[in-house]
């Protein structure tokens, strides 16, 4: 009787106990998920947005509505005429959803303005560009009238968006830019010293021109230049990392640098060019001109910023949208950039039809002008981006690998399909980091917003396009049975539980039938949960947000060190081009190669002794002794060669890491 | 010792005194018992004589204690307490810390509280049970702790209020011999407040007998049973079986007190046959029980067929293969010592949830289900049914439509029905702030309102007075006359003999026999009525 | 009486270790608590029946598959569901948490196991007598008050006719319930204390009832455990013994400074298991 007793006493304080635990068990998850650092959805690019967005909210009270559609149908009384056109770029790049005839329509009107400057048809036309639309009425100016910068920019831009006949447009377009550079490297409206925000105009330009045409079809007198407008930038960069304007630190300033960061693709150009403006520290001195209501000042009042400005917040949103697009693997470009076709003769501005263009960031080929009209206001869906990217991305591809022949002959519907096939392939062959960005819009939507609406306007948009839909089933069936084959696994997991769960309370002392309906409850609603929930794999997105990991902001406890990769062939592009990283402190050199060649999809190979040293046999394919008996993999840190094992070594802030491939144990590998 | 003048005492608020001009001259080492009807006063006298427990009010007349006057906020240790309930006594949750309470209580330091533990327990055969958890004790058990957790500390007087009122008679029987030894060896004093006076009014050295805040006699229970017996009071009933019925009002001997005395009397055997005579003729009865038992039982209206339960499957079963039948329109009585499983019995019967898992058949009126509404069934706590303010409250809850059908009145008048007047006067008090019986006879009125066919009662004679024994008695034969069928599980014999038709004995979760009560109680020889055990020669 | 152990002592050991299981959460640590709670749970004599395995690997399962459906940290995803990130890094840490699940579990019920309430009263002893007091009606009442709280059940239910149907129904003589227990306990309350007064509540200071008189080996071993707890906690501040599991799963064990860790919580745990006298005592306290 008294064991009994003593018995049930304590399992009451052991129940309670347990209660209190799970309890706090279950805080501790969800405060987990706050303490430690979230991976995925506090990236750069995320802040970036959620600024973006702050500075809009401020936006729509000052207007006085609210929400973002009505805001748009508000300003459009001042289409084109103030610098409001730069909040519609701002949302068209954050990827906001809204119906912009409104707005065009306006734009429109004052298009056909009868005596209009070069600069602000331009403009106009770009803004349109933007909003997913072709062309503006009225006359966009084909050649420069005047000899002002600001319209060689505007013309720079506004022919890498699609007002180009020709290559030899471009060519024509970079030489008058170039022939403007200043002796230092930069550029001004007028003088010798150049001025940050000019300087960052034009090389936003160039990287419309850059990515409109491809490295080699730009040339290398383009690279040069922008190399050196980089330079400038970052000479003029502030100690707080911000940029002033005549002696005055502004917000508009830093956000045309941090356009014209985002303007370049990482293909476009080399790490060493894009650091040598120093972007987080840039977008923290941006950060202080947003007031506390959102919005963004054109300068401090006394340290602080208070007043804002419209203009200000405008472009500093363009710059965030913009940046936070390319850190996405996106296109940083503020106007949609055409695709290059190959010699075209100069055509009259038909929306429609384009038949010789591969116009892959179409999605659809669609001939009816309300279709396309549909379609490309679709695109101002996140989709878009990507589909953009994909487009400019694949014909870059397609133009450096292939002839043209590929793309002019065939037929619109007919070409995409195997222009897609083809890209697909021509992609998978090279090496180097973004083969994901040939995958099918779905791929793609998933990782810029896991959120299945995305999925169905990418779906919308293609209803009529066999190939697109094809490429999607196929994706589709291939993942399919993975999908499902980890629904078994599940399924079997569930199964597990409940066997044991049925077994614990079949040898339990105190059995009670409820027990045995909680469980089947439990099973029952597991398996459904199991079967009707969407799984996804995440071949290609775990590359992509294992590469956004890498190169995200340090947090306490981690810096950025330079690596690189090479194999030092002859002729070949190294394997990783120098880029920075974020690490922390105690990664070793090898753990930090491993990640980065898994978010790169660079293959590895190594051995791990059983006292834990590391020895990296190949990367990328080269191993050891390929090229004779003294021949492998080193690695240099800072200059100097390693003489202990990769696991053993851990780096520091600021540290260079480089991987190469010697043919003579490592003496003949420069530092 | 103790002294007691003049003492008058109203409660606060109180219209009317509770006690009017008490005197009172306990020596050292007596006994004195303190009888009398619900209500009399008692308890409140002895609350006088515990200063930490003299409730408020007006007091007038002094109390003195070995000369020295009590006063209202004195603190006397060394006058021990007991009160009815032993389960709201115990404080502590090992025998052993009982035992220290009162001594840590006093500031004594702990070697001492050692050597006095050890005393103690080596005393009262403690010492098994030292460590024991007191909530494995049994009632019995659990007072006598108490006792000896005040005695510990050194008493010289020893106060109870009603301490048998909650325990069964074998254990209350155990009780007071343990008293008994206690006085005979230590010389305590004991005055002692009870209703049950069987065993212990031969045993008292002075008997007071109080009525309505006064004493109505004084002296040796020899006397004071003269006196209530030649007036004819009410409360005569109390009084032991043996006194009662050998007493010859006409020859006015004094009475006896206990069977011993009486069987040492040399004309036992007369007594004897007269006795047989008076009760044979005054009802045409067969002598040795109350009851009349012309009735046949038809259909039986609970039959039970190998009823096996445990409560786990580890410990032994309560029931073992029970399988009887409980006549219909009748009363039966089951019987039986601690532990024999008859309020598990009732349980059964009455199909509580808990109960559920059991093997065996439950049969009503032949009908496996049974109108769960029609049984009602008395549990021993009467207290797990009070759930309202007022008892007019309490009364009411859950028939209010009757109650409105009934229109004015119909409360009042159903309780003159059933004999229970007494509850009248009470309405609109709070059902805690009645006395045991009453308690008891407002928790039958709850369930009689529901007009049930099978009333299961179990021990609802527990801290009633003989008065309210008999009203109670008188009730379930009225209820049986009616065709209620009444299950009726206690330790009272006497009260048994006085309403059952028929008498079954549990032992050890079977049922042995079960006849006519009157057969039953003749034929059994410990187990019985104290009639038959004072006429048995 | 004299016993080997104050029960301080073992109040602080448990609560020692139980704290460093639950903070410090180490695969190896877990192993060595699950050992040394395994030994505990033979000397007090309960035998590991199958119910109480499939119990444990069911905890196991259930928080190792239901972490990574509500937190998607972690670098290393497996697939995506309804969305959200299904990471291998998650499933390790719900496999580790419910591992700290179990074998806290365990050690709580060899806590209550050897925490009898004469050693709760000690851990109050002289200075918390008061407290002491307190406790002791608690562990008096609290089964009073369950088994007063059944009987109240089945005295409505044998007035109503029938258990209660329905959620109203349950919900109405929940309340009733609970109103009778209520009016019942206050009444309980009056008697006690009336109780208490008579037994000289109140009229002194009171005193403590002094029943362990400990060896001087208690406090020897309680500096013991003090030293070795030190030991833990000071090298896990200080960084030894991690076991990362967001982003990359690194559980590190390899280093010096980790092993004296698991060194100085195996003595820990082990430490009143050494002497065989303990061990005796304990044994014949259960028999």
């Amino acid at each position: 009787m008294q064991n009994k007793m003593r018995r049930r006493r304590h399992n009451l304080i052991l129940w309670s106990l347990a209660v209190v635990l799970l309890l706090t068990s279950f805080f501790d998850a969800f405060s987990s998920v706050g303490l430690n650092r979230r991976v995925f959805a506090d990236t750069t690019a995320e802040q970036l947005l959620t600024k973006c967005r702050e500075a809009l909210s401020w936006k729509m009270k000052a207007s006085g509505v609210t929400t973002e559609q009505e805001l748009l149908d508000a300003m459009a009384a001042r289409a084109g005429r103030s610098p409001e056109d730069w909040y519609v770029l701002a949302m068209a790049k954050m990827g906001l959803k809204l119906d912009y005839t409104k707005y065009a329509n306006a734009l429109f009107e004052v298009c056909k303005d009868p005596e209009p400057t070069d600069v602000e048809q331009y403009r106009r036309y770009l803004t349109a560009r933007a909003m997913g639309y072709d062309d503006i009425p009225g006359t966009v100016p084909e050649k420069l009238k005047d000899k002002g910068i600001m319209s060689a920019i505007y013309r720079g831009y506004a022919v890498a968006a699609g007002r180009a006949s020709s290559s030899f447009v471009y060519g024509e377009t970079q030489s008058a830019l170039i022939a403007l550079k200043l002796a230092d490297g930069g550029y001004a409206l007028m003088g010798e010293t150049s001025d940050i925000d000019v300087t960052a105009f034009v090389l936003q330009a160039y990287g419309a021109l850059l990515g409109a045409q491809g490295k080699n079809a730009a040339g290398a007198e383009l690279m040069a230049a922008v190399r050196d407008g980089f330079a400038v930038l970052g000479k003029r960069q502030s100690a707080d990392g911000g940029y002033a304007s005549f002696g005055t630190a502004n917000a508009e300033s830093g956000a045309m640098v941090l356009l014209a960061l985002a303007a370049f693709s990482d293909k476009d150009i080399a790490a060493e060019v894009r650091n040598s403006v120093d972007a987080s520290a840039l977008i923290a001195a941006t950060d202080r001109f947003q007031t506390a209501k959102g919005g963004f000042a054109h300068a401090l009042t006394d340290g602080v910023a208070s007043l804002e400005n419209d203009l200000a917040t405008a472009q500093v949103m363009c710059a965030y949208a913009a940046y936070a697009s390319y850190l996405k693997g996106a296109s940083g470009r503020l106007y949609p950039v055409k695709a290059a076709a190959a010699p075209v003769e100069p055509t009259t501005q038909k929306p429609t039809e384009k038949p010789t263009e591969a116009s892959t960031e179409e999605t659809t080929a669609k001939q009816t002008e309300a279709s396309t009209e549909e379609t490309t206001k679709k695109e101002t869906g996140a989709s878009t981006q990507e589909t953009t990217t994909k487009g400019t991305e694949v014909s870059e591809e397609e133009t450096t690998e292939e002839t043209a022949e590929m793309s002019t002959e065939e037929s619109a519907e007919g070409s995409t399909a195997e222009t897609e096939e083809e890209t697909r392939e021509s992609t998978t062959e090279e090496t180097t980091v973004v083969p994901e960005e040939t995958t099918t819009s779905v791929e793609s939507t998933e990782i810029s917003s896991a959120e299945s609406t995305t999925e169905a306007i990418t779906e919308e948009n293609n209803p009529s396009a066999p190939t697109e839909e094809t490429n999607i089933e196929e994706t589709e069936e291939a993942s399919s049975t993975s999908t499902s084959t980890i629904r078994w696994i599940m399924t079997a997991v569930v199964a597990g539980l409940i066997l044991l769960a049925f077994l614990a309370n079949l040898f339990s002392r105190r059995k009670s039938k409820l027990n045995y309906i909680l469980i089947l409850i439990f099973g029952v609603a597991a398996l459904t949960f199991i079967w009707l929930s969407k799984i996804t794999m995440p071949e290609q997105a775990t590359q992509k947000q294992q590469q956004s990991y890498l190169e995200r902001l340090p947090a306490q406890g981690e810096f950025r060190i330079e690596i690189s990769i090479d194999q030092r062939v002859e002729g070949e592009e190294m394997l990783l081009t120098p880029r920075l990283v974020t690490v922390s402190a105690d990664d070793t050199v090898f753990e930090i190669l491993d990640r980065v060649t898994k978010a790169y999809g660079i293959s590895i190979d190594y051995t791990k002794s059983m006292v834990g040293t590391v020895y990296v046999r190949g990367i990328g394919g080269h191993a050891e002794f390929d090229r004779g008996a003294g021949s492998g993999w080193v690695f240099l840190v800072n200059g100097t060669l390693a003489t202990t094992d990769a696991g053993s070594v851990k780096l520091s802030e600021g540290d260079v890491l480089r991987w190469a491939y010697t043919l003579d144990l490592g003496k003949d590998v420069s530092p | 010792m103790i002294q007691v003048e003049n003492v008058s005492f109203t409660y606060a608020g109180a219209a009317r005194p509770s006690l009017s001009d008490i005197s009172l001259h306990v020596a050292p080492g007596q006994f004195v018992l303190l009888c009398g009807p619900t209500g009399c006063g008692k308890s409140t006298l002895l609350r006088m004589l515990k200063p930490e427990l003299t409730p408020a009010g007006e007091r007038s007349g002094r109390v003195l204690f070995n000369g020295n006057e009590i006063g209202a906020n004195d603190r006397l240790p060394k006058i021990g307490f007991v009160m009815q309930n032993p389960e709201q006594q115990v404080v502590t949750d090992r025998v052993w810390h009982e035992l220290a309470f009162g001594l840590e209580n006093l500031g004594v330091p702990s070697d001492v509280i050692r050597r006095r533990c050890a005393e103690i327990a080596a005393y009262f055969d403690l010492e098994k049970s030292f460590e024991k958890d007191t909530n494995a004790l049994s009632g019995g058990e659990k007072q006598q702790l108490v006792v000896a957790a005040t005695m510990i500390m050194g008493c010289k007087v020893l106060l109870l209020d009603e301490p048998t009122s909650q325990l069964d008679p074998i254990a209350a029987n155990r009780f007071f011999l343990w008293l008994e030894q206690l006085r005979r060896e230590f010389g305590i004093t004991i005055i002692m407040a009870e209703h049950h006076l069987e065993e212990i009014f031969g045993e008292a050295d002075r008997v007071v007998y109080m009525e309505r805040g006064r004493i109505r006699a004084q002296g040796t229970p020899a006397q004071v049973a003269w006196e209530m017996l030649t007036v004819r009071d009410a409360f005569a009933a109390a009084l032991p079986t043996v006194t009662r019925l050998f007493f010859d009002a006409k020859t006015r001997k004094t009475p006896f007190v206990s069977l011993r005395e009486a069987k040492g009397a040399p004309d036992y055997a007369q007594m004897v046959d007269e006795a047989k005579k008076t009760l044979t003729s005054a009802s045409g009865r067969d002598a040795f029980v109350s009851r009349e038992n012309g009735k046949r039982a038809e259909d039986p209206a609970v039959t039970l067929s190998d009823v096996v339960f445990a409560y786990d499957d580890r410990s032994p079963s309560i029931l073992n293969n029970l399988s009887f039948s409980i006549p219909a329109g009748a009363c039966t009585a089951i019987v039986g010592g601690n532990g024999s499983g008859k309020t598990t019995l009732l349980k059964v019967i009455a199909g509580l949830a808990t109960l559920k898992k059991r093997d065996g058949k439950v049969k009503f009126f032949g009908e496996k289900q049974a109108d769960r509404q029609r049984i009602s069934f008395l549990m021993q706590d009467v207290t797990t049914l009070f759930t309202e303010e007022t008892v007019y409250e309490e009364i009411v809850a859950g028939v209010k439509e009757k109650v409105e059908q009934g229109g004015e009145g119909f409360i009042e008048a159903f309780l003159k029905e059933q004999g229970f007047e007494a509850l009248t006067a009470h309405l609109s008090q709070h059902p805690y702030d009645l006395s045991g019986g009453e308690q008891q006879m407002l928790g039958l009125t709850k369930l009689l309102l529901r007009d049930p066919q099978i009333l299961l009662l179990d021990e609802p004679t527990k801290g009633m007075d003989a008065v309210a024994k008999e009203s109670l008695a008188k009730l379930i034969t009225e209820k049986t006359k009616s065709g209620v069928t009444v299950v009726l599980v206690t330790h009272d014999l006497d009260f048994a003999a006085l309403c059952a038709d028929y008498a079954a004995m549990l032992f050890r979760g079977e049922i042995l026999s079960m006849e006519r009560a009157d057969r039953f109680f003749a034929d059994n020889v410990f187990y019985t009525t104290h009639k038959n055990r004072a006429l048995n020669a | 009486m004299r016993v080997y152990l104050h029960s301080r002592t073992w109040f602080i050991y448990f609560i020692m270790v139980i704290a460093i299981l639950m903070s410090i959460r180490h695969p190896v640590l877990i192993l060595i608590g699950l050992e040394s709670g395994l030994i505990w749970w033979k000397i007090l004599g309960r035998k590991l029946r199958a119910g109480h395995v499939f119990a444990a690997l069911f905890i196991l399962g259930a928080l190792a598959v239901a972490n990574p459906l509500t937190s998607s940290n972690g670098a290393t995803i497996l697939f995506y569901l309804n969305g959200r990130a299904f990471t291998a890094e998650a499933l390790a840490y719900g496999l580790l948490f419910g591992a700290v699940l179990v074998v806290t579990l365990l050690w709580c019920v060899i806590l209550s196991e050897l925490m009898t309430t004469d050693r709760w009263l000690n851990v109050c002893g002289r200075r918390f007598r008061k407290t002491g007091l307190v406790l002791t009606m608690v562990f008096r009442f609290f089964p009073l008050f369950t088994k007063q709280w059944q009987r109240i059940r089945e005295g409505q239910e044998a007035l109503e006719g029938g258990s209660p149907v329905g959620w109203k129904e349950t919900f109405r003589m929940t309340k009733r319930e609970l109103l009778c227990m209520l009016t019942w306990s206050l009444e309980h309350g009056f008697v006690t204390a009336d109780a208490m007064l008579a037994r000289g509540y109140g009229a002194a200071k009171r005193s403590f009832f002094n029943r362990e008189n400990y060896r001087s080996a208690s406090v020897g071993v309680a500096i013991l455990l003090l030293a070795a707890f030190s030991t833990v906690i000071t090298i896990a501040v200080r960084g030894g013994m991690e076991a990362e599991i967001y982003p990359y799963v690194k559980i590190h064990m390899d280093a010096a400074i980790d092993i004296l860790g698991f060194a100085a919580f195996f003595l820990l745990c082990h430490i009143p298991m050494i002497s065989y006298k303990v061990l005796r005592e304990e044994r014949r306290m259960r028999s």
